[in-house]
Parts: structure tokens; C-alpha cells; sequence
């Protein structure tokens, strides 16, 4: 029960105006009585009018008295405790933080008892978002897994899970890792910006953060920054460079290395320096392949070390091509040399790179000073620079001696990783003049003929499409039928004894031609071959196609086509996915975005892990999802856990299987795990300007806690107490107005 | 197969003018060249399809000839257009020669409207396709250069006054039919020079003007780490 003076039915203005009347009153009434009489006298009879005023206005405001029933409780102390990935950085005694805080419910559970006794406390576990748990299960270490940490977000959310007033402060066990707004609230130097501070202090309690115990002495190798990825052309060396921050290490060298699938890309040694904090190390590579790649940048765990979650990274990159370069190399000029070099110079993203053999060995007559012939750089082509190039290109050239198997073995290795590779007949090559070019077997997808030597096969030509060629995403064209049969025939075919098992024949002479008892002819074969693809163009009259006008669009769909599946351009194939965000936080959900072309009706989309070694876990359960009219799809999916994924879509088309993928990263913020020394300078400064403060593990008693002790609520009023209509007011007022009369009448004042 | 011939094209049912020119030019290319020649004596007329199976043809003309059927035109057109390559040589003299030659721009502007015939510079790469040369003579020496149209960024079609298929003839014995004047011998082999320098550029078009910047392309790529610190 509470007692509080009430009055009732007026306003504060109309009190304060009463009074200010009441106040003017007795300031004339004192002008008036001043020097007619004496000090005493004086300060009596004001006292009296002052005595009688009081009154005056007791009658006139009618105070009461009031009684009111309230309730005293415990305020309530959210206790949030950290579970973001920095919690599993190793602290001290070998203990993570994670298991530092757990620790201290076990441990102290003495000192949570009493701030139970004390407070009304809720329990929270929070990173990116809040949860609320129990206080058994934080006596067991929280899984560290949030990826991100919020901690102002955190206090908010749980400031709206309770009344305003209720709040008694807040109990932060965290490591200070925010990865979201906090950082906002400083300045570069550190200190706490304004807005910060009135965020602060604008808290419905003060903030007491108890912090892990570090590790001493502090050992620790981590990736800091990592450089360099952020924009990546194909076939161009990319430097990446890794900044690393060492604590507690002098001297010897770490080992730095970029991988992707289990395939180490560049490694380097870097040594430590004393006195040194932080390195940086630089690795070099050459990206192979256009599209999304998810690389790794890790550092070799050095003994003892706090936290090996930041000795590795995973990042997620966009491999672009800015041109297409084609290296053409043509045995002689020709008109088939010269319509696919008028087409490939005609295409606006290509950049060409031409060597034409002009003039053969033979000593002439004139002297070469007449001539603008140059050497043909071999060496340089074929083995220095061949990873430069999207597609190597020959065209009826045959590898010169002395080093035709070397350079045939350069290009082999090149197409194995990721290169293309297109082999143009002619009369010079493919056992036309003289032995099937065995050096470059392996690159072919097309087998010896029986009989080398004997030229070209000459007659009429007319070129069809294979059922294979006609699903072909590099072909797929509804048209193309109608489009082959408008072409002129081919005049020359370089005849091979059929293809190898892995290739595929998309186009081929169609059953006009006389030796069709033979097979039909292929004339357009390619193969896969490692990460890259082969083809092979079994003639050199395509020229015809192109220096026909109507014909001129089947050579430019065609080649078209070739090159975007030899290079794995996109526009090569009939079906695409992508994935956003290519980096996403554990437990997030990534979009799926699929492209497919005309007449895919629905797409199989699925998510595969990926295993330390490269390989991919079996890919989990399949959505089918609808393709809308213009060919997109979206769909959601759940990545289970942090890793490298692949996104797996599949469909087909004219029943030939399609397969699309993309890469992803599943992972937590970089800064979530940058560094093994705790920053617990922003979340201390913030502690302390919300009226709290940053403790340690050796937890201040309860009773120290700056924590607001109880809540005083009001529930209802009992009764009003009028204090104006006591008799003994009347009587109070009477006899001061009585005795003012008789004092004037005795001093003689009227 | 893909064998380079050169063909003689006639218009209307005017006999070839120097027809051993296109033999002996096929000849010169593959002695001195690494180009498959086909050796024939081939003549197409232009109101035929057969000029579609030959992108280079050679007409040389001497006099006024007639008038261009629409036939005529359209395929000169759609030819010149497709890709092809067109050498016109003026072997006339005296009144022949302008009887050609205005018989020959009012064609063209007839059958290419849009069309511009311009002096080609000295710099052009035709000058340099295979021979480095400085003049144009033929069998003669009327017009000290060539002139030529341009068509998607390519000589399409090439004008010389000075008789060069003149001095590409020779008759089957091997004696030269014609002679060079004034230059005598030198004139005559920098005519035949001038025949492979078109023929090479009509199969290779601006391949020459590309080699001065192949080292520059070659390395525009960064492929290993002296290529970061080149630059």
C-alpha cells in the first residue's frame, strides 16, 4: 500500500496559475504593509496571510489523499550468450570460448543462482539471430555454428521480448566478434561515435559483458585478408594475395596454398618474420574455365595454434571471359583459311591471333628482304603460350619437325586442362598427303583410314545433320534441317576410318553420297577430352557455305555453335543454372536461377557437397521445378551445413540428357573467425556507455552489478482520502484569519 | 578440294581478253607461294552461277563491251558482296582504254550505287600481302596506281589501268607475249610480284597488317608472374 497526496479535477496549468495568483496576492499584500510598521510586526501578519492563502487554496484545490496498492518485483536480466563461430577459437587452458562460457554455469552456478534470486532471468542464445534456451543446456558448450554475430541486434530483439520497464539490464557473454552494426557505432580511431552513445544509452538497462579468458601465450596463424579474386578473366594470370595475421610466432615459415576441388593451384612458403605481425603471401594462377568457382585459400596449421577455422577460406569467384582468343594457324591460305578467318575476325568478341604458312622451305630466288615473311614462332604457340588461348585452331596444318611430338604432347595437355582444341581438314593433314598424324591421336576424336596417302575424298557432298547432332545444344535449332538442306554440297571430304567411342558425330554426308554402303562420311566430330573439348571438321570446302549467300547464316550458326561448345560458353548450352548468393551464411537459404531453352518443360535441380578430396557427396533429394513460359525456373534450396556445394540441374531435351551446375560456398563471415585475440574494445566501450560494463571470467558479486534491483508496479487504488474538508482546516483557517484581526487591531494597522 | 584457281570472267558474249594471263598468274602463285593452285584455264561468265564457285575471278577488258544484263549486275553485286574477289586489269591502248575505262566506272556505279572506286594507297597492305612493292605497273605504265572498293571493311573489288594481265601472258612455249615498257624485265617481274600480292591478299585480306601486332596479342595475356611485373 502506497500513500501519494492526489488532486483531483484539475489540471497542472490551472495549479499553476491558483498559485501564481495566490503568490501575487501575498506579494501585494507585502508592498502594501511595507514601512508602515515595524520588522516584527510585519513578518507576523505576512506569516498570518501566508497561513491564510495555504488555506485558501486547500479549499480551493481540494487535495485528497490517496491510497494505492503496488508491487515490488525482480527485474529482468536477459542473459545472452554467444554462439557464432568465434566462439570455438581456442581460449585459455586449451578451452574454446564456447566452452569457456559453459564452463562458468557449471563452475558459478552459485553466482547465477544468486542473480536468479535477484532477478527475474531469461536465458538466450544468440549469433545471427536470438533464440531463448535454458540455463541446463548452456552448462554444455553451444555448438558454435551462427555464421555472423549481431550483438546490438540481439539486445534489441530481446528488449521487445519484454515490457520496457521490466528490463533491469542486460548479461552479455560474448567475445566481442560483431560482424554486423557495431563496429558502425565507432570511428576509426576506436572511440564511440554519437549516435552510438545514444543508442547506448537509450538501452532499457545497462549492459554487463563477461568476456572469455584469452589464451596465454596467444599462438595463432590466420588468414586476415585475402585479395585478388574479386575479378577473374579467363587464361589470364590472377594474383591472389593473402594477408595473414601471426600472434605468438617468431620465426619459420608457413605454408600458404589456393586449391579448388582437392587440386592444389598455387602454393607458397612465406617465412615469418620477428617482431612481425602480419605477412602477406602471394600466389599466382591461371584460371582454366568461365563461371562460378568456389576456391580455397588455406594456411598449414602451425602446432599449438588457437584456431584452425581461420586457417582456411573459402571464396567464392566469378570467372569471366573478356574475349575469345583463338589461336589460328593455317598450313596455307586458302579459301577455306580465308572465310573462317573473314567469319572469326567479323565477331566482335573474338581477338585473333593468325599464323598462316605463305611460302614452303624451298630456296627461291629472291631474296627474303623482298618478301614480308616472317618466322612462325613455334615454340612460343604451341608451349609458352598455348594457355593464353580459348581454342587452338589448325586448319590443314601439320605440327612441324623437328618437335611435332612435343608440341603435339603441349597441346594434349593443354585441352586436358580445360583448353579446346579444332582440327580443320585439308588436303595436307588427316593422312591426306601423307601418314595419319599419330602425334596428335589422342586430341582426335576421329580414327585412321585404312589408306593414307591417296588425298582427299572429291565429289558432291551434301551435308545432314546426325540424330546426335540434331539434340546437340551447339546445333539445337529446329531449323537446322531445312537449313542443311539449303547449303551446297561439300566438294571435298578427308575420309578416316570412323570415330573413337567417346565421340560424337554431329554432322555427316547425308545418303546421297555414292559411298553411303561404306557409313555415312562423318564431316563434324567432337569429343571431350580432360576438362576440355576436341573437334575435328573432316573438310575444307565449308568456305562453299559461307561464300553463299543463302547458305552464309547454316555457316555462321554452325561455327557459331562449335566455338561456344569447344570453349564452354554458355550460349553453348541449352540449359543454365545459377545460384545467389554465391557466398551464403549457414542455415540461410540460396535461390536457384535456371535458364532453359525452348521446349524444356521442367528441370531437376539438386545439392551435392563437397568432400575434402574434390569428389561430391551423393547429391540429396531432387525438386522438380516448372519452367515458366520465356524458359526461367527459381527455386529455394536448403544447403544443410558449411562447405562447398554444387548445385545440380538436369533435364532433358529431344530426349538427350542436359546437366547444368553451379558452385557455391556455404560458410560464416570472414571477420566471424578473422583473428584469435578477442576484440573486446567496441563491445566494452558500448558496456560501459550504456551505464554497465566489461567483466571477466572471475564473474563481480550480483550485488555489484549495476542492474536496476526491482520493479515497483501499480495495480489499483484502494480509496481517496479528501484532505480539504477536514474540520480542523475550517478551524485552522479560522482562527489564522481571527488572529490576523486581532494583531492589526493591536498594532494599529488598518 | 580446296584448290585456288584463277578465272577469267567475260560479260556478255565477249571472248576472254588475254586468256593465258589466269594460267600463268596460277603458276607464278604456286612457284613462289605455299597456296594449292589449281592449273586450268577457266573462263565463267558473269551471267553464269558458275561465278559463284570461283571467289576470284580476273576480267580483263579492252574496249567498250556491252552493256551489263541485270543478270550481270545482280551477280556482280551479290559476288562482290559474298565475299568475292574481282580483279579488273584495262589492257586496252588509246581509244580502247577509255572506251573501257568509262565503260567500266558507269557500270560499276550502276551495278554498285553506293559504291566509292578510290586510289589505294601506297601503305596498303595489298602492297605488302606477300612481295614488298612500290609500284603498280603491268605491261605498261598509264596509271601509277591502283584503284579499288571497299566492301565490309575489305578490298572487294581492284582497278589497274596498266594492263598487268598483259604482262602475266605467256604462250605455251614459255616466251612472253607482250613487252613490258618502259621497264623492261623489272617492270614485267614486279607485275607478276603485284599478281601474287592480290592473289595473296584476296586469301589472307589483312593478315600482313595483323603480324606487326602478334607479340602484343600473344602477351596480352598474363600467363605467368614475369608478365604481372612486365607491366
Amino acid at each position: 500500500m502506497d500513500q501519494t497526496i492526489h488532486i483531483p479535477g484539475h489540471t497542472p496549468w490551472t495549479i499553476a496559475i491558483v498559485s501564481v495568483l495566490a503568490a501575487s496576492g501575498l506579494l501585494l499584500y507585502v508592498w502594501r504593509v511595507r514601512g508602515s510598521l515595524e520588522r516584527r510586526d510585519r513578518v507576523v501578519l505576512m506569516l498570518l496571510r501566508l497561513v491564510a492563502l495555504l488555506g485558501v487554496l486547500g479549499g480551493y484545490l481540494q487535495p485528497s489523499l490517496r491510497y494505492e496498492e503496488i508491487v515490488r518485483r525482480r527485474s529482468v536480466v536477459p542473459v545472452l550468450v554467444d554462439e557464432s563461430v568465434s566462439m570455438a577459437v581456442l581460449g585459455f587452458q586449451g578451452a574454446t570460448r564456447a566452452e569457456q562460457m559453459s564452463r562458468l554455469f557449471t563452475d558459478r552456478a552459485n553466482w547465477f543462482d544468486e542473480l536468479e534470486r535477484r532477478h527475474e532471468v531469461s536465458y538466450f542464445a544468440f549469433g545471427e539471430h536470438v533464440r531463448a534456451i535454458d540455463r541446463s543446456a548452456l552448462m554444455s558448450p553451444l555448438d558454435p555454428t551462427s555464421g555472423t554475430t549481431d550483438v546490438l541486434g540481439a539486445l534489441r530483439d530481446v528488449s521487445r521480448r519484454f515490457p520496457p520497464g521490466d528490463l533491469g539490464g542486460f548479461l552479455v557473454l560474448s567475445d566481442g566478434v560483431d560482424t554486423a552494426t557495431l563496429a558502425g557505432l565507432f570511428d576509426p580511431s576506436g572511440n564511440l561515435l554519437p549516435a552510438g552513445r545514444a543508442i547506448a544509452e537509450g538501452l532499457p538497462g545497462p549492459v554487463v559483458a563477461i568476456a572469455p579468458t584469452q589464451a596465454s601465450p596467444l599462438r595463432d596463424v590466420s588468414i586476415s585478408r585475402v585479395q585478388g579474386l574479386e575479378y577473374l578473366l579467363t587464361r589470364n594470370l590472377a594474383r591472389v594475395e593473402v594477408e595473414l595475421q601471426v600472434v605468438g610466432v617468431d620465426g619459420g615459415t608457413v605454408t600458404v596454398t589456393l586449391s579448388e576441388g582437392g587440386q592444389t593451384l598455387a602454393r607458397t612458403d612465406v617465412a615469418i618474420l620477428k617482431q612481425s605481425s602480419e605477412i602477406l603471401a602471394r600466389l599466382d594462377f591461371l584460371p582454366l574455365s568461365p563461371g562460378h568457382h568456389v576456391y580455397q585459400v588455406a594456411v598449414e596449421p602451425l602446432p599449438g595454434e588457437l584456431s584452425l577455422a581461420n586457417n582456411l577460406r573459402s571464396i567464392p569467384a566469378m570467372v569471366v571471359r573478356d574475349t575469345l582468343r583463338i589461336l589460328h594457324v593455317a598450313g596455307h591460305a586458302s579459301w577455306d583459311e580465308r572465310f573462317l578467318r573473314e567469319y572469326l575476325k567479323q565477331r566482335k568478341d573474338v581477338e585473333l591471333v593468325s599464323f598462316h604458312t605463305l611460302r614452303d622451305d624451298e630456296p627461291r630466288q629472291e631474296s627474303e628482304a623482298d618478301t614480308t615473311l616472317v618466322p612462325f614462332p613455334a615454340e612460343e604457340i604451341f608451349v609458352t603460350r598455348v594457355e593464353g588461348f580459348d581454342l587452338v585452331l589448325l586448319q590443314d596444318y601439320e605440327i612441324p619437325h623437328p618437335d611435332r611430338a612435343r608440341f603435339a604432347e603441349s597441346l594434349n595437355k593443354y585441352v586436358r586442362r580445360g583448353g579446346a582444341f579444332l582440327l580443320v581438314g585439308g588436303s595436307k593433314v588427316l593422312g591426306a598427303q601423307g601418314p595419319w598424324p599419330t602425334h596428335l591421336e589422342s586430341l582426335l576424336p576421329v580414327l585412321p583410314a585404312r589408306i593414307a596417302g591417296i588425298g582427299m575424298s572429291e565429289g558432291s557432298f551434301p551435308v545432314e545433320a546426325t540424330p546426335e547432332g540434331r539434340r546437340h545444344p551447339s546445333l539445337s535449332d529446329p531449323r537446322l534441317t531445312q537449313m542443311l538442306a539449303a547449303t551446297p554440297a561439300l566438294t571435298a571430304l578427308n575420309m578416316v576410318g570412323g570415330t573413337t567411342p567417346a565421340a560424337l558425330t554431329l554432322l555427316r554426308a547425308s545418303p546421297d553420297v555414292p559411298m553411303a554402303s561404306a557409313g555415312r562420311p562423318p564431316v563434324l566430330v567432337v569429343a571431350t577430352l580432360g576438362e576440355g573439348r576436341t573437334g575435328v571438321l573432316l573438310t575444307d570446302t565449308l568456305w562453299r557455305w559461307s561464300f553463299d549467300p543463302f547458305a552464309n547464316p547454316t555457316y555462321r550458326k554452325v561455327m557459331d555453335g562449335m566455338l561456344a561448345y569447344l570453349t564452354k560458353d554458355p550460349s553453348g548450352s541449352s540449359l543454365q543454372v545459377s545460384i545467389q548468393p554465391s557466398q551464403a551464411l549457414p542455415g540461410r537459404k540460396v535461390t536457384a536461377s535456371i535458364r532453359a531453352a525452348a521446349g524444356i518443360k521442367t528441370v531437376e535441380i539438386t545439392l551435392q557437397k563437397r568432400r575434402p578430396d574434390g569428389a561430391f557427396e551423393p547429391p540429396g533429394l531432387s525438386r522438380e521445378v516448372a519452367v515458366d513460359e520465356d524458359g526461367n525456373a527459381r527455386a529455394t534450396l536448403q544447403p544443410t551445413g558449411p562447405g562447398v556445394w554444387r548445385a545440380v540441374a538436369s533435364t532433358s531435351l529431344f530426349e538427350a540428357p542436359l546437366v547444368a551446375e553451379d558452385m557455391f560456398a556455404v560458410g560464416p563471415l570472414p571477420a566471424e573467425v578473422g583473428v584469435a585475440e578477442p576484440p573486446l574494445r567496441h563491445l566494452a566501450i558500448f558496456a560501459t556507455a550504456s551505464k554497465g560494463r566489461l567483466a571477466g571470467q572471475d564473474l563481480p558479486s550480483v550485488e555489484s552489478l549495476p542492474f536496476r534491483p526491482e520493479i515497483v508496479a501499480r495495480v489499483g487504488v484502494s480509496a481517496d482520502e479528501p484532505l480539504w474538508n477536514l474540520p480542523i482546516v475550517f478551524l485552522v483557517i479560522l482562527g489564522v484569519l481571527g488572529l490576523e484581526w486581532y494583531v492589526e487591531r493591536k498594532i494599529g494597522y488598518t | 578440294m580446296n584448290r585456288f584457281r584463277v578465272a577469267q570472267v567475260t560479260v556478255g558474249d565477249q571472248p576472254p581478253c588475254r586468256p593465258n594471263a589466269s594460267f600463268v598468274l596460277g603458276q607464278e602463285v604456286r612457284f613462289r607461294t605455299a597456296v594449292d593452285v589449281k592449273l586450268d584455264r577457266i573462263v565463267v561468265a558473269l551471267g553464269s552461277r558458275d561465278v559463284f564457285d570461283q571467289p576470284f575471278l580476273l576480267w580483263v577488258g579492252n574496249g567498250a563491251f556491252p552493256a551489263l544484263t541485270d543478270i550481270e549486275r545482280n551477280h556482280l553485286r551479290t559476288f562482290l558482296g559474298s565475299g568475292g574477289f574481282l580483279l579488273v586489269d584495262n589492257a586496252g591502248e588509246g581509244s580502247d582504254y577509255s572506251a573501257f575505262d568509262r565503260r567500266f566506272r558507269a557500270e560499276l556505279r550502276r551495278a554498285l550505287p553506293g559504291a566509292d572506286m578510290r586510289a589505294i594507297q601506297s601503305r596498303h597492305v595489298l602492297f605488302r600481302s606477300f612481295y614488298r612493292l612500290t609500284s603498280a605497273w603491268g605491261r605498261k605504265a598509264v596509271c601509277p596506281y591502283l584503284e579499288g572498293v571497299e566492301l565490309d571493311g575489305r578490298l572487294a573489288l581492284v582497278y589497274s589501268q596498266n594492263d598487268l594481265a598483259g604482262a602475266w601472258s605467256r604462250d605455251g612455249y614459255g616466251v612472253w607475249e607482250f613487252e613490258a615498257v618502259p621497264g623492261g624485265p623489272a617492270q614485267r617481274e614486279e607485275a607478276i610480284r603485284l599478281g601474287v600480292n592480290l592473289v595473296m591478299y584476296a586469301l589472307l585480306l589483312d593478315y600482313k597488317d595483323e603480324q606487326a601486332h602478334v607479340q602484343y596479342l600473344m602477351q596480352r595475356r598474363r600467363l605467368r608472374p614475369e608478365d604481372l611485373q612486365e607491366r
